[in-house]
């Protein structure tokens, strides 16, 4: 699992929460489909510390991307209710902003990056695709 | 001035040739290709994400390693360093992704999906690109 070097992470989330993943990728989704692709939950390393970025709202979602290709939204308990000891956690610096927490880093190891592909492939399939067009919020 | 055989100066003769469209799988290849550019060092502005030993490799094992059949409906993206190809169909619940983490090195994970809940998963480090088109035999069954 990541260090637990979180620095930003506050309290956990009510379940009842809902959650907005940016797509800042087209690969994250597949707009012939109309599902969300696996990729949007894959833990990059520059996000150990703290977690996958995730947004109240659409517009906290997508605040820090240069570019978006849409977003989708997921509901906290969904995240909480996998085998995984997954955390939503809200983010310190800004309360429209929260972590998924306890994500698999998939470059640590063979075994971190099997479980990373099956937690990644979990989410996506209980996250529902909003827009994949970009949000550019007003 | 001495004259000039008239032939010498007739146009040249095109034939029109369907050798082109008889080769199967030319969009699917054409489609990796493009997708491999596009997460190229070059691709990229500015220069990120996968080196060029790394697209290279992946350069070499999907377009001139796999059989062209296996690139139907391959998803090229590239993950840090990494680049890696997903094929997923939704219908029969498959996933296979193929890592290129580094040159020379491939790992493969499927997963088999029923009723929303996984019912089978492995990675697995491959020995040989040989390894992808087994796993790929058992993706389009």
């Amino acid at each position: 699992m990541p260090s637990s070097a979180k620095q930003n992470v506050g309290d956990r989330l009510s379940d009842t929460q809902e959650l907005f993943r940016a797509f800042a990728d087209k690969s994250f989704r597949d707009r012939k489909r109309n599902v969300v692709r696996a990729g949007a939950y894959y833990l990059r390393e520059s996000e150990v510390d703290d977690g996958l970025s995730v947004g109240l709202t659409p517009r906290a979602a997508v605040q820090h991307l240069e570019k978006n290709y849409g977003y989708c939204s997921i509901r906290v308990g969904e995240v909480h209710g996998l085998p995984y000891k997954l955390e939503v956690r809200f983010d310190l610096t800004d309360q429209n902003h929260a972590f998924i927490c306890n994500l698999p880093l998939m470059t640590i190891s063979d075994e971190q990056r099997e479980l990373a592909m099956l937690v990644a492939g979990e989410l996506a399939r209980r996250s529902i695709p909003i827009t994949f067009d970009p949000f550019i919020p007003n | 001035m001495t004259a000039v055989p008239k032939m010498l100066f007739a146009p040249p003769r095109y034939k029109s040739s369907t050798t082109r469209l008889r080769e199967p799988f030319v969009h699917e290849m054409y489609q990796v290709f493009r997708q491999l550019e596009r997460v190229s060092p070059r691709g990229m502005e500015p220069p990120s994400g996968p080196p060029t030993d790394i697209v290279e490799w992946a350069r070499e094992v999907l377009l001139r390693v796999l059989p062209r059949k296996y690139l139907i409906g391959a998803e090229i993206s590239a993950f840090e360093r990494e680049i890696h190809a997903t094929w997923e169909s939704y219908e029969k619940g498959k996933r296979v992704v193929v890592f290129f983490p580094a040159p020379q090195q491939l790992k493969i994970y499927h997963e088999a999906v029923e009723n929303d809940a996984v019912v089978e998963h492995k990675l697995v480090n491959a020995t040989s690109p040989v390894d992808i088109s087994e796993r790929l035999r058992w993706f389009f069954q």
